[in-house]
């Protein structure tokens, strides 16, 4: 009786936490997190990621759980010393252990038990080396059964139902969820900065900013004083794409490829374009040693 | 059932037969041989490794030396502990176990000793050749075709061996490690030819038969599976026979043995595409990878069952053995790289773990824990039999247990850790919408101490592994071996009458043929399913029509890309997530390999992606950066390349491999072979002009010029910028 409770229990607890796995992933695609949180998609992604473990964990604690309870009333209601024959005479095993981790490790497993096991040995010989012939452990088969359910639900979600996004779909959404969030962060602080509204930064902090961030990204190519080495002298009065401090926004923002010189907007916000913008205006005239010669047009402030 | 198994073991000849007994020997000097080359190989494979990780804590530790950099190493640690470590491994649990298994000697002493001596020269001839450079970049498969040519006579040896032993045997079925060891040989066989297909262009260079999506279909098909049938399925063979043997218990369930041997070949083969999610791979085939991964945890489970079933009853001589030691953890090993392994193959943890070092920490608990472990259980077993002695020291094998044991965890922990923290930085944006963490290297920076604490792991394996040499050279010492173990049994005799209440796969157990050939079958289902659309429906990989072959330029300095092990540190592979378009640019097309024989995509992000690198920085940042990477990113750990700017550009066989790509499908134009060192001249020489700009004076043979040309052109063919300059190297492919 209480072996074919638990038969179905885990069974069915099996099918039930591969569903539960399965519908984070399902969903994936359309969750829409809609919190207006900046970084909620990677997030939501870890989450994901998470939920599956635990999830897996959760049914696994659940299951050694349930055991531990049902051993211990047949310990308490003194069943299991007397021996629960009921339940085992099916596979034709008496139990004589009484202690109630045998029970539950010998229900999981349906195994029989080490000093019976003469019973289903197998008439096998190799090298002395015996078999037994165990039933399968019936936690093994759920999971078994389970995983391959779980592959026809995951096969028809994506394939058949569209229940999930296909990568590219997915990517698309991923990317137009993310435009509207910061298109509504960026409203919310009133508009983002551009090479039309931005202004030459006079105060120290943010030139000392724009100097760290200059350091940080700029000195390979142009050099720790601005003279220039693989990029050109920032300087001198010389510019190549417009000196002023819109220009100067644009062409570190947008960058100028075909010159070499990165698009850097995926990397810099513009407050730090407009603080490194600045810090370069400021150094101009400063005739650093070893300057490269002057390329460009002269730019008159 | 009955109770009188070992008795009625062959119950055929039970009456007349009994009386004529065969004797005859087993032969353990072959074991022996194999053994010491295990010990020897897994020692050398595990240093090389150690040298690689602390390459990446000590950027100059190659001390300038073309021929011991990262790239050019990681292939020979993987190779070595792979082929020369596991394999010899393989070899000697087979050479012992199947003898005793079929109650017969080898069928050849002489073909024992080729394949011994084969396979080690061809372990040798991999040393040489990869620092070397020759190497085809195909992860595992990184040997040049001659190489390749004597794996597969090396293999054949083996197989024919073993397949003669089994046809010989005097006993009537075979037990299931032999049936693991049959869908080895069959699977490997199988694997190694299709992977290795390539077109030789000169003795130790060929070019890969398959392009771009294919050629990584391909691969990663054989990459999954040589950890499956290289590093599992044999394995679990060894762990078969060693595990009973050494706990002295009976298997514990044959039903399970049944349907996890046959599940576990059949869903492994398919689940390869599970290395290349959110890539360019068509939809459908990602799809597959992850379910058949999925549905390999219950099988792969099994066997771990079965080993640790096995020991019920026998957990007192747990605490006592070594050896049952050793394989307890590694059975245990097995069970948690087999259930991490199919959560890795879900879509959205892939999307954090995927070039990370989180498949790095997956590896090693698999390769240290499962093969590792188990390889030192089966030689502190073997090697006192052997010499009918016992262990010199339990006491150091202990010792090697713990050091190994926590070796593992603290080779695989922070690598767990790195991998996590990586993939979060890559992935972090600010509410502005800019990445978090906008130069890699910052990424990388944050690694270090992770790597340093994996190599302090790595050594104190190494460590332990060489107490283990110690303690069984000294057993060795203390003993005298057994060269031919003297055995007898009965010859099997023609008729088998079947016994009442056989189960019904018994029937194949005695044909050892059919077994061959259903195992067979069975592998080749899903590599048919899964490759035959993806060759032949064009719609899987649709075509660009700006896409290019590279010039004769270009395609050196992919030579030198691919000699130089580049791909180990750099993927050439965006996926479509918003983090990598907007740290890398466009994510990747299945239209954009067609010419890429081999596939470069990568499968670890030491450094950053360079789908995209093409047009990023100037010429001259390029040759700064190759000569010394700190002047252009400070505090990178990539290796300087000085030999590249002294070695002269191969021209002699520009021609052959302008032939070559044409016989493989690449488009190029009627006699371009003829004019391809002449284009290349022009190429070069705008390359050495704009150096020239920049104030740097180089000649235009240089290797570095090739190399900055490949780089230069990497991603380039579908940006959409419409006046892009028409230079007159391009090539107009022929319609």
């Amino acid at each position: 009786m209480m072996k074919q409770i638990l038969n179905r229990y885990i069974k069915t607890s099996g099918l039930a936490g591969l569903v539960m796995l399965a519908v984070p992933l399902m969903a994936k695609g359309q969750a829409s997190s809609g919190s207006g949180n900046a970084v909620a998609f990677t997030e939501e992604e870890l989450l994901l990621g998470f939920a599956l473990f635990l999830a897996a964990t959760l049914v696994i604690a659940v299951l050694g759980l349930l055991f531990a309870v049902i051993g211990l009333t047949r310990v308490m209601s003194g069943k299991a010393l007397i021996n629960p024959a009921s339940g085992l005479e099916e596979s034709g095993v008496q139990a004589e252990e009484s202690s109630f981790w045998k029970d539950i490790k010998q229900k999981l497993t349906d195994a029989v038990p080490v000093d019976q096991e003469e019973k289903v040995m197998t008439d096998h010989e190799y090298d002395g080396i015996r078999e037994l012939d165990n039933s399968l452990p019936p936690w093994w088969k759920a999971l078994f059964y389970a995983t391959i359910v779980f592959s026809v639900f995951y096969l028809a979600g994506y394939h058949v139902f569209g229940w999930a996004e296909l990568q590219d779909a997915e990517y698309n959404t991923e990317v137009a969820e993310a435009k509207a969030r910061i298109d509504a962060y960026m409203a919310s602080k009133g508009g983002a900065l551009n090479e039309s509204n931005v202004t030459y930064l006079e105060d120290e902090a943010a030139l000392a900013e724009g100097k760290s961030i200059f350091n940080a990204n700029c000195t390979a190519c142009h050099g720790a004083e601005l003279q220039g080495t693989v990029g050109p002298n920032l300087a001198d009065e010389y510019w190549i794409h417009g000196g002023s401090v819109g220009d100067i926004f644009k062409t570190i923002r947008d960058g100028v490829p075909s010159k070499g010189m990165i698009s850097w907007k995926a990397q810099l916000s513009p407050e730090q374009i407009q603080k490194v913008s600045s810090y370069i205006i400021s150094m101009e005239g400063t005739n650093p040693p070893n300057a490269k010669d002057p390329q460009g047009e002269i730019f008159e402030r | 059932m009955s109770t009188q198994g070992a008795i009625l073991e062959r119950p055929d000849h039970f009456s007349d037969n009994k009386l004529k007994l065969d004797r005859f020997s087993y032969d353990n000097d072959i074991v022996r041989l194999f053994a010491t080359a295990t010990m020897v190989w897994g020692v050398i494979g595990m240093l090389v490794g150690l040298i690689a990780a602390l390459e990446l804590v000590f950027p100059g530790l190659n001390g300038g030396i073309q021929y011991f950099t990262f790239g050019r190493i990681r292939p020979l640690h993987t190779n070595a502990v792979i082929f020369a470590f596991v394999g010899n491994g393989i070899f000697t649990g087979v050479y012992y176990s199947l003898q005793r298994l079929c109650k017969a000697r080898m069928y050849s002493d002489t073909l024992s000793k080729i394949n011994f001596w084969g396979w080690q020269l061809i372990i040798l001839s991999a040393v040489i050749t990869l620092p070397l450079g020759y190497t085809t970049s195909k992860e595992y498969a990184e040997l040049e075709w001659p190489i390749d040519i004597a794996i597969t006579l090396m293999w054949v040896v083996f197989g024919y061996n073993m397949f003669a032993t089994i046809l010989q045997r005097r006993t009537r079925h075979l037990y299931v490690a032999i049936w693991f060891y049959i869908g080895t040989f069959v699977t490997v066989a199988v694997l190694h030819i299709v992977n290795s297909f390539e077109l030789p262009i000169s003795f130790m260079k060929s070019y890969s038969f398959y392009a771009g999506v294919q050629d990584a279909l391909v691969q990663w098909w054989y990459g999954h599976n040589a950890v499956a049938f290289f590093l599992t399925t044999p394995y679990l063979g060894l762990m078969y026979y060693f595990v009973p043997k050494a706990a002295n218990r009976p298997v514990y369930s044959y039903k399970l043995s049944i349907i996890h041997f046959w599940a576990l070949i059949f869903l492994y083969i398919w689940a390869g595409p599970h290395h290349l999610l959110y890539n360019a791979l068509p939809d459908w085939a990602q799809s597959l990878g992850v379910v058949f991964s999925i549905m390999l945890l219950a099988p792969s489970w099994g066997g771990m069952l079965n080993g640790l079933l096995t020991l019920r009853g026998a957990w007192d001589k747990v605490r006592e053995d070594p050896t049952l030691k050793f394989m307890v953890v590694a059975l245990t090993a097995y069970g948690m790289a087999t259930f991490e392994g199919p959560m890795l193959s879900l879509k959205n943890v892939n999307a954090i773990s995927h070039f990370t070092d989180w498949t790095v920490a997956h590896v090693h608990v698999g390769g240290l824990g499962w093969n590792g472990m188990l390889t030192f259980g089966m030689l502190y077993w073997l090697i006192p039999r052997m010499y009918q002695t016992k262990l010199y020291s339990k006491k150091l094998a202990n010792a090697h247990f713990w050091i190994a044991t926590m070796g593992i965890l603290f080779y695989a922990l922070p690598l767990y850790w790195a991998g996590f923290t990586q993939s979060l930085m890559w992935k972090e944006f600010t509410q502005e919408g800019m990445l978090a963490y906008p130069n890699f290297l910052e990424t990388v920076t944050q690694l270090k101490p992770m790597y340093a604490a994996r190599a302090f792991g790595g050594a104190m394996y190494i460590v332990g592994a060489v107490v283990m040499a110690y303690n069984l050279v000294m057993t060795a010492k203390g003993g005298s071996f057994l060269k031919n173990e003297a055995a007898e049994a009965a010859p099997l005799s023609n008729v088998y009458e079947k016994h009442e209440g056989e189960h019904w796969h018994r029937w194949i157990e005695r044909r050892p043929v059919q077994l061959m050939v259903g195992s067979l079958l069975v592998i080749l289902i899903g590599g048919m399913v899964e490759m035959i659309p993806t060759f032949l429906i064009d719609s899987n990989v649709p075509t660009i029509a700006s896409v290019k072959p590279y010039t004769s330029l270009e395609l050196h300095g992919r030579d030198l890309y691919i000699k130089e092990g580049c791909n180990n540190c750099h993927s050439q592979m965006v996926r479509p997530f918003r983090s990598e378009t907007e740290r890398y640019g466009e994510y990747a097309k299945a239209g954009e390999f067609v010419y890429d024989h081999p596939f470069l995509w990568g499968s670890k992000r030491t450094g950053p992606d360079i789908l995209r690198l093409g047009g990023k920085y100037p010429d001259s940042w390029h040759y700064h950066h190759m000569l010394d990477p700190e002047s252009m990113s400070p505090g990178s750990i990539m290796p300087a390349y000085p030999w590249l700017f002294e070695q002269e550009i191969e021209v002699e066989t520009t021609e052959a491999k302008i032939t070559a790509m044409r016989h493989l499908g690449v488009p190029y134009p009627e006699g371009y072979e003829k004019r391809a060192v002449a284009d290349m001249k022009l190429q070069a020489e705008e390359i050495t002009g704009n150096l020239e700009a920049s104030g740097i004076k180089v000649s235009s043979d240089k290797e570095i010029i090739a190399l900055i040309a490949y780089l230069q052109r990497l991603g380039t063919d579908i940006k959409a910028d419409a006046g892009k300059e028409v230079k007159p190297y391009h090539i107009e492919p022929e319609k």
